[in-house]
């Protein structure tokens, strides 16, 4: 039995393909302006790279930003859902997530079940979160994914005298023109994610294990500094923008089974 | 005796030059380069435009969020003290003073005499500030006078929800896609309204008391205008130069600090 789930993010689109209760295939792009449009994209290519039909798929499950616009998604779940349901089927002993996204930031408290217990967002303020991230990493030239290495390289960091996206894009700008090291820069913007990682974990309970989830996940600086905060290892997923997608899928294969428990 | 004030803010700096209490010069720049050279380029203009040498400057005070720490002047003055000092120069009955800035927005209550009550700022985040009518206008492809304008032209038919500034522009964005009809005069209007109810917020958390004024850079922008008036529902005073009016408060204390 073939499943699917859709996680169509602010700035990525990911989809995760399950046979049973295996991850088969996924494929990630970016979200751009027609969200319909790049749920298609990405389930042809999940489907031509698994020799798979869209028939074949006995439930698809969407959830992110734009779930209620893909067009063949049978059910659409929260990103909260399908975080705590990906990050518990990765790590069955997660009890804590870290949800760095493009447009948001999210800390989900799940049990020994894989049930919700609590969750805090920041929705509202794009400091620290992703697209900050890409802002930062264009303006400094520094490649996206090399983020986490400037940082942890650095000797020092400077200090940035606001968090807000759009002061300290221009404060980074002028350090560049004064000529202050690129890794000591990078350093103090990685502060400014700390803070606000901090501010989210402060509203929730912390507890082993802790998962980190989302595309900012793969950023190792931001690793670092969540393991110095709290002073523990934070477990991730092959591919941590992965996690919601899979949540969506595992929740799809739920709903399959549940509805062939009713027919018996 | 000539005095000077120098208000070095975030985005532009400003310079008004008095002879015993009346301005024979007032002028603003963009800011270019770093605080003292702003300073020196701003009053090397100031010194030409009226012909005189900067020995025969009687007292000069510096004011704004970059204005500490300039070498050449006799006095720093907070930016708080300046504008106050200017609003009660032009507007004595002045309770409530609303300062919309570059990357600040202050408000604060004025007794009787000047002094200052009692004040909220918000100076950690652009959201509500002048840098939003800036990327708002880059946005719309339009100058800041011309959004202004259109702001007072056009209907506010929709809310910005998020006032962060990146998750705004991204809002207008999928605004302008999901009604391609809508114009740029409502689209401007709409923002304006938003941003109003943003600094409103700010100003109801003193009690908003007559007389209002409004001043900084953008109070030069009649939308913002508009929209305060009717989310406060009161008229507001605007002075004629809203944006030099802490210069201008800097050039009094000057003029009363040198004559001592």
């Amino acid at each position: 039995m073939f499943f699917a789930g859709i996680d169509l993010g602010s700035r990525k689109s990911k989809i995760a393909v399950f046979e049973n209760d295996q991850l088969l295939s996924t494929y990630v792009d970016e979200t751009g302006l027609g969200s319909a449009r790049t749920a298609e994209m990405i389930m042809e290519k999940a489907l031509k790279e698994t020799g798979l039909s869209l028939d074949d798929l006995e439930v698809i499950v969407s959830t992110g930003y734009g779930r209620v616009v893909v067009p063949f998604a049978h059910k659409n779940i929260s990103d909260i859902l399908a975080h705590a349901k990906g990050s518990f089927w990765h790590f069955p002993s997660c009890r804590t997530i870290l949800d760095l996204g493009g447009q948001d930031s999210k800390a989900i408290n799940i049990d020994g079940q894989g049930r919700l217990t609590g969750f805090a967002m920041n929705d509202k303020c794009a400091s620290g979160n992703g697209r900050f991230l890409e802002t930062m990493a264009e303006i400094m030239g520094v490649p996206l994914e090399k983020m986490g290495e400037y940082a942890l390289a650095a000797q020092d960091k400077v200090k940035f005298s606001s968090i807000c996206a759009v002061f300290a894009k221009s404060e980074a700008l002028s350090m560049m023109i004064k000529g202050r090291d690129k890794h000591e820069i990078v350093n103090g913007l990685h502060e400014i994610i700390r803070i606000q990682c901090r501010k989210l974990l402060e509203l929730i309970s912390i507890e082993k294990d802790l998962v980190m989830s989302g595309g900012v996940s793969k950023n190792l600086g931001v690793v670092a500094l969540v393991r110095e905060e709290l002073g523990l290892e934070p477990l991730l997923a092959e591919d941590p923008q992965m996690v919601g997608a899979v949540g969506a899928a595992v929740v799809a294969r739920e709903i399959f089974d549940r509805k062939k428990k009713d027919a018996k | 005796m000539v005095t000077t004030g120098i208000d070095v803010g975030h985005r532009t700096s400003k310079l008004v030059m008095l002879n015993d209490r009346k301005i024979i010069d007032q002028r603003v720049v963009e800011n270019s380069d770093e605080s003292t050279v702003i300073a020196e380029r701003i009053l090397g203009a100031g010194l030409q435009a009226v012909d005189i040498r900067r020995e025969d400057i009687g007292f000069t005070v510096a004011t704004g969020a970059m204005g500490k720490g300039l070498k050449f002047v006799d006095m720093y003055r907070t930016s708080m003290a300046c504008l106050a000092r200017g609003v009660y120069e032009l507007f004595p009955q002045a309770r409530t003073i609303i300062d919309l800035g570059g990357e600040t927005c202050t408000v604060f209550k004025m007794g009787e005499g000047g002094g200052i009550l009692d004040m909220q700022a918000n100076d950690k985040c652009a959201a509500g500030t002048g840098i939003f009518f800036e990327a708002m206008a880059k946005l719309l492809g339009v100058s800041l006078d011309d959004m202004g304008r259109l702001a007072t032209e056009g209907t506010k038919n929709f809310e910005i929800s998020s006032m962060c500034v990146v998750f705004a522009e991204q809002e207008v964005i999928s605004h302008a896609h999901e009604n391609p009809d809508i114009s740029a005069a409502d689209l401007a209007a709409s923002l304006h309204a938003s941003i109003a109810a943003r600094v409103a917020g700010l100003a109801k958390r003193l009690t908003v008391e007559k007389d209002v004024v409004l001043t900084g850079g953008c109070a030069k922008n009649p939308g913002y205008v508009k929209y305060m008036q009717e989310i406060l529902k009161m008229d507001v005073k605007v002075p004629q130069d809203p944006q030099g009016v802490m210069a201008f408060g800097a050039a009094l204390i000057a003029y009363e600090k040198g004559r001592k």
